[in-house]
């Protein structure tokens, strides 16, 4: 078995899901915070476009999916309202369906072949290039970094965008930060586990950690340990099952999932029933 | 801890709100209140506190946040603690108001679990660089904002678990901790019931005793007797005027 991680593409697929699964759920809990889901789709589109782009240029299109995933945090930010708590939903829409339109006039009128830039969808971990784990790697400590640096202020922002403003936080720039590095965060995702199911990556782990309650540190820190869990166990899963990797990731994220709200549940019935009885004496 | 006796520009007798033919409403619509004049100085009324009063929808919150600089004026001049609302260096006031505002989160961004100790702690965010490292003196000043309001039993618990009476001094200890320059209120206890107004309007009035401005929106007569001076919002204008004018007005229309 240790053999396994010998091979290039095995060790390269851990480091990325070890790095992603830090880091990423750090994202989920962002997104689930500022209502941010209809984001991911809007990314994805973008990334099409941001691909097609590339191929057109002749330019590696990752690297013009994460521009323009970048692009989408920064136009998102912009369109929504400037301090107050709007969220970005319609924003996102608009770029969605606009990139999808121009995406498909340039398959048409130009001579790229689209499942070259449809491709970019299809995720698999073991296919994952040294230099796009460099990537993961990199982002991932950077959101790590930005997360722990910058705690405070992203709080202040995610429970009161309006209120933390006019105490004089600079919430544009924390909640445009936020909605980059979400965008990004998104656009690698795609790469790692395909599109179709990003959520395996970011929203699962946090919406274990959020089914415990406890306070935003320690459900950030929880989030960081589900994901890291999910990835490593979906992976193991699917080499000893023959699995398909990213589907596996999933099974065992929405069965964290269920648990934590097992255990939830089974914690709050056991207060209660303690209270009960201290009651009755 | 009594609320901060912060010497700020009030105190140096320099105008706290400054309005020149001010239009205020919200982009791309039509202004829902228009030539708004004013100069609110604590040295022309006989308290610090100016209260924004008038019928529901008159624009005394849209003035309010105009001030913030969460909205920006349609037309004319507005200056708070003599900073131009519109300037780049009005991010530098910011960081010396207290804000307490009407509602508390909604949302996903309200089911946020941030302790009672972490949401009045961000009433010293601004002042303490973009990642908000707190030293000794700014923790001192949020122990000491809990104790004030009556809040530290409930210190580590998590704001969503308040009641709404508890989420208001939470908002007010806030904005206690920030040692401000000027407090802006909106409408506080407007959503609580007879007790819950009774405990807030015990602490506004210890903050507008504190010597440190206040600009206050509300409906409640007792809070109306605290200010010096109202600005009289109806139909499309606001006037300034003193409360005893204000009152007697008000009292007149009801008989």
């Amino acid at each position: 078995m240790k053999e396994i991680f010998t091979i290039p593409a095995f060790s390269r697929a851990l480091l990325a899901l070890f790095a992603s699964g830090l880091a990423f759920p750090l994202l989920g809990v962002y997104i689930l915070s500022l209502e941010l889901i209809p984001v991911r789709f809007g990314v994805m589109h973008l990334s099409l476009l941001g691909a097609t782009v590339g191929l057109l240029v002749g330019v590696d299109p990752i690297i013009f999916a994460m521009l323009f995933a970048v692009a989408a945090g920064f136009i998102v930010s912009g369109l929504s309202t400037r301090a107050s708590g709007s969220n970005s939903g319609g924003a996102m829409a608009l770029l969605m369906t606009a990139s999808l339109g121009v995406v498909f006039i340039l398959f048409y009128k130009t001579n790229i072949q689209a499942i070259e830039a449809f491709n970019l969808f299809w995720g698999n971990v073991l296919a994952l290039e040294r230099g796009e784990v460099l990537l993961v790697a990199i982002v991932s400590t950077l959101i790590l970094i930005a997360s722990i640096l910058f705690l405070r202020p992203i709080s202040a922002v995610l429970f009161d965008r309006e209120t933390a403003f006019a105490y004089g936080i600079p919430a544009t720039a924390v909640y445009t930060g936020i909605l980059v590095i979400v965008c990004v965060g998104i656009g690698l995702g795609i790469r790692i586990t395909g599109a179709l199911m990003v959520d395996a990556v970011t929203l699962l782990p946090a919406l274990a950690a959020q089914s415990l309650k406890k306070n935003f540190r320690t459900t950030l820190l929880l989030a960081s340990l589900c994901g890291v869990f999910n990835n490593l166990m979906g992976f193991a899963m699917a080499l000893v099952f023959d699995l398909p990797t990213s589907p596996a990731i999933i099974v065992v994220g929405t069965l964290v999932v269920l648990s934590c709200k097992l255990i939830f549940y089974l914690q709050k019935k056991v207060e209660r029933d303690r209270f009960a009885q201290a009651e009755t004496g | 801890m009594t609320p901060s006796k912060t010497k700020g520009p009030a105190q140096d007798n320099h105008s706290i709100l400054r309005a020149g033919n001010l239009a205020i409403g919200y982009r791309r619509s039509e202004p829902i209140v228009r030539g708004i004049n004013l100069d609110f100085s604590t040295e022309l009324t006989r308290t610090r506190v100016l209260g924004f009063v008038g019928p529901n929808g008159a624009g005394k919150t849209t003035l309010l946040k105009t001030c913030l600089g969460l909205l920006s004026p349609l037309d004319g001049e507005l200056s708070l603690l003599g900073s131009d609302t519109r300037n780049h260096d009005f991010a530098g006031v910011r960081k010396k108001l207290a804000y307490i505002p009407q509602n508390r989160p909604e949302g996903s961004a309200g089911q946020l679990r941030i302790s009672v100790w972490e949401a009045v702690s961000f009433g010293r965010l601004g002042r303490n660089g973009v990642t908000g490292r707190f030293r000794g003196v700014d923790r001192d000043a949020i122990d000491a904002a809990i104790a004030y309001c009556g809040l530290e039993k409930l210190a580590s618990r998590a704001v969503q678990d308040l009641s709404g009476g508890q989420f208001q001094r939470v908002s007010i200890a806030r904005a206690m901790a920030a040692e401000p320059s000027l407090y802006l209120l909106d409408e506080p206890g407007s959503f609580l019931d007879h007790e819950g107004q009774g405990a807030i309007r015990e602490l506004i009035v210890s903050l507008a005793t504190s010597g440190v401005p206040l600009i206050l929106v509300t409906h409640d007569r007792a809070l109306m007797e605290l200010c010096g001076a109202v600005l009289f919002f109806e139909k499309g204008n606001a006037k300034l005027l003193d409360t005893k004018e204000y009152t007697a007005r008000a009292e007149g229309l009801a008989t």
